[in-house]
């Protein structure tokens, strides 16, 4: 299978080298899968995604997206969803609108008015205006909005009322070409793991299990949650 | 995408940087307007004690609002910098197909455009504050005069020395100002704090070594005060400084965003 992300011996550390966040992380992402990240809090989830958008730089190791070192090559073809809220609040969402347009060649526009009007928020709000539910819809909108080859989403859910998950889970799905790869981090194993089509575990810094998630479900004989609860028992 | 990023980097300014000018300007009128009911002998103002506290009180707010100009003008360049790219906006900034190169030049000529706009602004209220007064009229006229002089004595390549070193010091400034935050990112806790020691530290030493720099230029030069070769070579040695400075600190902050940035 050929392959969007390539990482090998990746290793950070924090706070001058006292905290390992990533210990010499191998890994290959392949394309057109539904990736999960999966891991407690401070497993190295968020680390290794900083590390694919070049927001932290490795102390060892390599790391190749679509074939190119992380940089603008890598920025062109990656579409990013961070844990926090990045858009600028003083912003109404139809400039962030033209903002995503001028910057992403691969930004698709109608796409984003489309889904705003499916999830009823108004193109004239300002960001400052919203609920941190209603920011998060934006900026996953903005995300699935662009037809990018890798598809990088930190805790999607984590921040929305579960009526609303389903909604993110299905806009994610249906929204990405079948061609490109989805990474998501998440401890809400249940709410994401039918979406799956691969898992990896996460613990303390290191890869503890990489596997297609049908195959594990079949030899573990559980769920992918059930899995995830077995490894990571305080 | 060096245009689309100063396009958007004007425009997340250009409110508060309008609300600020028309502030001053507000209260520059107001300062201009209790002077000329001095000047005009208005009949409110026949105690003469109460017209010497108002024109005072004018003047002294007027000089707080220059002051307070300059030191927002500063503070709001270093915010957008930082919010900008090391706060939670830096998660998109950093994630756009953009050179780090074109980040630091677009906040660069921001950053230049703005000073140079907020000293304008400023050359303008002493225009407004002074203009047609008898009290304060002759000094800007002298000074226009001055400079004229100067010009006409030595020769323009004076006159555009001292506008290049102008504008150099400007950008040193504003690189100044980037480069500490940079720095400031690389630790791991207390970072604002750490941006403002920095850029405080880096200006202490920067003005230790342009002293000295004066002083030796001056004593080599002893003698020839006031001669083109004298405004030629100060000049100079000033640009060559603050060039190097700016480029040391361009440089400092492009290798830490490029290869220490750190988005905790």
């Amino acid at each position: 299978m050929a392959s969007i992300l390539e990482c090998r011996n990746l290793e950070k550390s924090y706070d001058g080298g006292r905290t390992n966040a990533l210990k010499g992380v191998s890994l290959s992402l392949g394309k057109g899968r539904i990736i999960g990240l999966l891991g407690p809090n401070g497993s190295g989830k968020t680390t290794f995604i900083k590390l694919i958008n070049g927001l932290l730089t490795p102390e060892k190791g390599e790391l190749y997206i679509g074939g190119y070192p992380v940089g603008e090559e890598t920025k062109r073809i990656i579409s990013y969803l961070p844990e926090v809220t990045y858009l600028n609040k003083s912003m109404r969402i139809h400039q962030i609108i033209d903002y995503f347009r001028d910057f992403y060649d691969d930004f698709d526009t109608t796409r984003a008015y489309e889904m705003l009007k499916r999830l009823n928020i108004n193109p004239q709000d300002r960001m400052k205006t919203m609920s941190k539910g209603t920011k998060e819809k934006v900026q996953l909108i903005m995300v699935m909005s662009r037809n990018a080859s890798l598809y990088v989403l930190d805790e999607p859910i984590g921040g929305v009322d579960p009526a609303a998950r389903d909604y993110i889970l299905s806009t994610i799905v249906s929204n990405y070409n079948p061609e490109a790869t989805i990474l998501i981090s998440t401890h809400l194993i249940a709410d994401v793991e039918q979406i799956l089509d691969d898992v990896i575990f996460l613990k303390n810094g290191n890869v503890v299990m990489a596997a297609q998630a049908e195959d594990l479900r079949k030899t573990k004989g559980c769920s992918i949650d059930a899995v995830f609860r077995e490894v990571f028992r305080c | 995408m060096l245009g689309k990023l100063l396009k958007y980097d004007y425009r997340s300014n250009l409110y508060y940087f309008l609300l600020m000018y028309a502030v001053f300007i507000g209260i520059t009128f107001l300062a201009r307007v209790s002077i000329s009911m001095v000047d005009i002998d208005y009949p409110a103002f026949d105690n003469d004690v109460l017209s010497m506290m108002t024109v005072m009180g004018s003047v002294v707010m007027y000089f707080i609002g220059c002051g307070a100009l300059m030191v927002l003008t500063y503070l709001m360049i270093a915010m957008r910098f930082y919010k900008n790219l090391m706060g939670n906006e830096g998660y998109l900034s950093f994630t756009l197909p953009v050179s780090y190169h074109s980040h630091l030049i677009s906040k660069i000529i921001s950053g230049v455009t703005l000073l140079i706009v907020s000293f304008v602004i400023l050359a303008l209220s002493g225009v407004i504050l002074t203009a047609g007064t008898d009290m304060w009229g002759y000094p800007m006229v002298s000074f226009a005069e001055r400079l004229f002089e100067a010009v006409k004595l030595y020769n323009p390549f004076i006159a555009i020395l001292y506008v290049l070193n102008g504008l150099v010091s400007v950008i040193q400034m504003v690189l100044v100002i980037y480069f500490s935050i940079c720095v400031g990112q690389l630790v791991s806790k207390h970072r604002v704090l750490a941006a403002i020691g920095i850029y405080i530290g880096t200006n202490i030493v920067l003005g230790m070594i342009s002293a000295l720099g004066s002083t030796i230029f001056i004593s080599l030069l002893d003698g020839s005060y006031g001669s083109t070769l004298y405004f030629t070579v100060t000049n100079l040695a000033s640009i060559l400084f603050k060039t190097a400075v700016a480029a040391g600190g361009y440089i400092g902050s492009y290798c830490i965003l490029k290869h220490r940035l750190n988005l905790e």
